[in-house]
């Protein structure tokens, strides 16, 4: 087959994305970096980003984007990290078993999966009903971060249990013994031994959800509180409610750029740093 | 079989000064027995092989000497002390492994010093004795190297260093060069060698290669289903194998067996419808099994100068440059000569009726 008509037989992919996807999302950005109307329409402007950071409430819904994503991405790591070791030492049968129930919540639709959290911890839920007939005051466990960060555990857990998961089962079981017959403890092996070997899992699995708790939406939205909003929910209001394309554009790509710089050293470490010499 | 008898008797009575003593070790999988009541004692600074075919329960053996795997039944004492229930790394033995087991982010150094880190050992004495230890192994200028990049026969140095290091009452050695190329395995052999004089330490090593075993050892137990059918010099196995699976695992083909008659005042047997002399081997009546080295069995056109002699026909000639190797057809039964390249000798062709001669005091007799 030659070259073209491979090209021909993936046209419609890239007609596909690029259509539908890269032009418009190249345009918001494009448009963010340029006035639109007025007398100075179609010059090179900044405008939206110096008001953007300008404005403090901005700064804090940054840092609370951060803050959220990182808590669930550590509270998942602290989760998932047994998980992923007790897998290790289980037959396949057990193995892909556990694997499925770890990514049902992903096979569940998220507003199904969020309301049924509104069940569970909301006021009226079933968590407050009985701590109540306990005669014990309420918590708040929803419509706050408490919430947002519970609900994005959740679904995300299970990415990174499977991230940890493909690098912990690869550690060759002589080097646990190796270090066991040369006088290690369990928590020595574990944390000598095992952790650092599981670090390309253990940064992926952060990379892979502290990206998709900071950009996810429908979460947040439902279990958030209306008081302080994140990046994500952000973007939306100011497209849907504000019709602010420019501001939600500028919003999207600080979140794509925070993001990406993320994922990227990652990649860098993995592939130039000292991840290259004892990974790959 | 008589040979590990005698061994375990001596065990209960008078061998206090073995280094390691291992008595009645027996360990089944789901009712198979793996090591079946396998008995066994290593002097101290003795080089030893367990030898054997893949699953006959060398490295089992290896495994639960070191304390990875439990045995069922058995005792196993080093250095008089009984370590066969003490955790893995109070036992004094120390493992190096078939895939090296080096930890991929530590660089060699810190493998090597991660046994005497543990041992709560002061930085300076570490890096002294990891100093001495890549001297040994001569690795000296690769101390900052990760094991990505070593190539595999210094990967194995490593590995070796990491469990000599930390000064084992018995050093473990699991398939150590099977990984390697075989002009690797030969220098690292001899290295292996060199390291076990310097150091002294008691070691055994488990391979199913017959070649390394018998090169680098002082004694090589060869096992067959869990069992030792013979411990002993690689010499005196070779030259006096204890079994029949002893005698083909080392090599020999030419094996008759047969009842000893007396056939003109001579001790012989009926083999393949030939009586064959066996000189002073055995007593009549005794059932018997001789073998015939490859090298004494040689080929002529007549028996001249030899006592005795079968005809057959050669089937295959591979020349080896040191020597030539023929497989020959007496009857049905296949029969192999080496014939060493002396300059002198006759070249035989496939198809080529020979005598094969030899004489019959170079007959090896089985003990059981």
């Amino acid at each position: 087959m030659g070259k073209l008509a491979s090209y021909l037989l993936s046209a419609p992919v890239f007609l596909f994305i690029g259509v539908l996807f890269l032009l418009p999302v190249g345009l918001l950005v494009w448009s963010s970096f340029f006035h639109v109307e007025g007398p100075h329409a179609g010059s090179f402007t900044l405008d939206v980003y110096i008001k953007f950071f300008d404005d403090p409430y901005n700064i804090s819904m940054v840092w609370r984007t951060a803050k959220l994503s990182a808590i669930t991405t550590l509270v998942s790591l602290v989760l998932a990290f047994p998980v992923a070791l007790h897998l290790r030492q289980m037959g396949p049968r057990m193995r892909s078993l556990i694997t499925l129930m770890l990514i049902s919540p992903l096979l569940t639709s998220v507003v199904v999966r969020t309301l049924s959290w509104v069940i569970l911890l909301g006021p009226k839920g079933v968590i407050n009903s009985a701590l109540l007939s306990l005669n014990l005051s309420p918590v708040s466990l929803i419509y706050n971060d408490w919430g947002v960060v519970i609900g994005l555990t959740h679904v995300f857990f299970g990415y990174m249990a499977l991230s940890l998961m493909t690098t912990i089962s690869k550690i060759d079981d002589n080097l646990l013994l190796a270090a066991s017959n040369l006088g290690a403890s369990r928590w020595v092996i574990l944390k000598e031994i095992i952790i650092p070997m599981s670090l390309p899992g253990i940064l992926a699995g952060c990379v892979l959800v502290f990206g998709m708790s900071a950009s996810t939406y429908a979460t947040p939205a439902l279990l958030g509180g209306t008081s302080s909003k994140l990046m994500a929910t952000e973007i939306y209001d100011l497209t849907v409610n504000y019709l602010e394309f420019r501001e939600a554009a500028a919003v999207a790509l600080l979140l794509f750029i925070g993001v990406a710089t993320i994922s990227f050293l990652f990649n860098r470490w993995l592939e130039h740093g000292r991840g290259k010499v004892v990974f790959q | 079989m008589n040979q590990v008898k005698s061994d375990a008797d001596a065990l209960d009575g008078s061998a206090p000064d073995s280094h390691l003593i291992i008595q009645g070790l027996s360990k089944s999988y789901d009712g198979h027995k793996v090591i079946d009541a396998l008995s066994l004692q290593v002097q101290k600074g003795e080089f030893v092989s367990l030898l054997g075919p893949s699953g006959c329960g060398k490295t089992t053996t290896l495994r639960t000497i070191a304390g990875f795997i439990e045995l069922d039944e058995g005792q196993i004492h080093l250095n008089n002390l009984r370590i066969d229930q003490m955790p893995t790394h109070l036992r004094g033995t120390t493992m190096v492994f078939q895939n090296y087991a080096l930890f991929p982010h530590m660089t060699v150094e810190e493998n090597i010093g991660f046994g005497l880190r543990m041992q709560k050992i002061s930085p300076p004495l570490i890096n002294q004795s990891v100093r001495d230890v890549l001297e040994l192994v001569k690795l000296r200028d690769f101390s900052q190297r990760y094991p990505k990049q070593l190539s595999g026969g210094q990967q194995q140095r490593v590995a070796l260093a990491r469990a000599l290091v930390v000064k084992p009452q018995l050093l473990l050695l699991d398939e150590p060069l099977s990984n390697l190329d075989a002009k690797l395995r030969k220098e690292l052999r001899a290295e292996f060698q060199r390291i076990h004089q310097n150091s002294g330490a008691t070691t055994l090593f488990v391979t199913h290669d017959l070649e390394e075993a018998f090169s680098i050892s002082d004694k090589v137990a060869v096992m067959n289903n869990g069992c030792i059918e013979q411990y002993g010099r690689p010499q005196d196995i070779y030259t006096n194998p204890a079994t029949k699976f002893v005698a083909e695992f080392v090599g020999h083909t030419n094996l008759f067996e047969g009842s000893v008659i007396l056939h003109d005042g001579k001790a012989c047997i009926e083999w393949n419808g030939q009586t064959l002399t066996i000189g002073n081997l055995a007593q009549p009546a005794e059932k018997l099994t001789v073998v015939l080295p490859n090298h004494r069995l040689r080929l002529a056109i007549n028996s001249d100068g030899f006592d005795s002699s079968i005809s057959a026909k050669v089937i295959a000639r591979s020349y080896l440059g040191s020597a030539t190797h023929y497989q020959l057809l007496c009857g049905d039964v296949k029969m192999q000569s080496t014939i060493p390249s002396d300059g002198s000798d006759l070249i035989f062709q496939p198809g080529d009726m020979v005598m094969a001669c030899w004489n019959s005091r170079e007959l090896l007799k089985i003990s059981a």
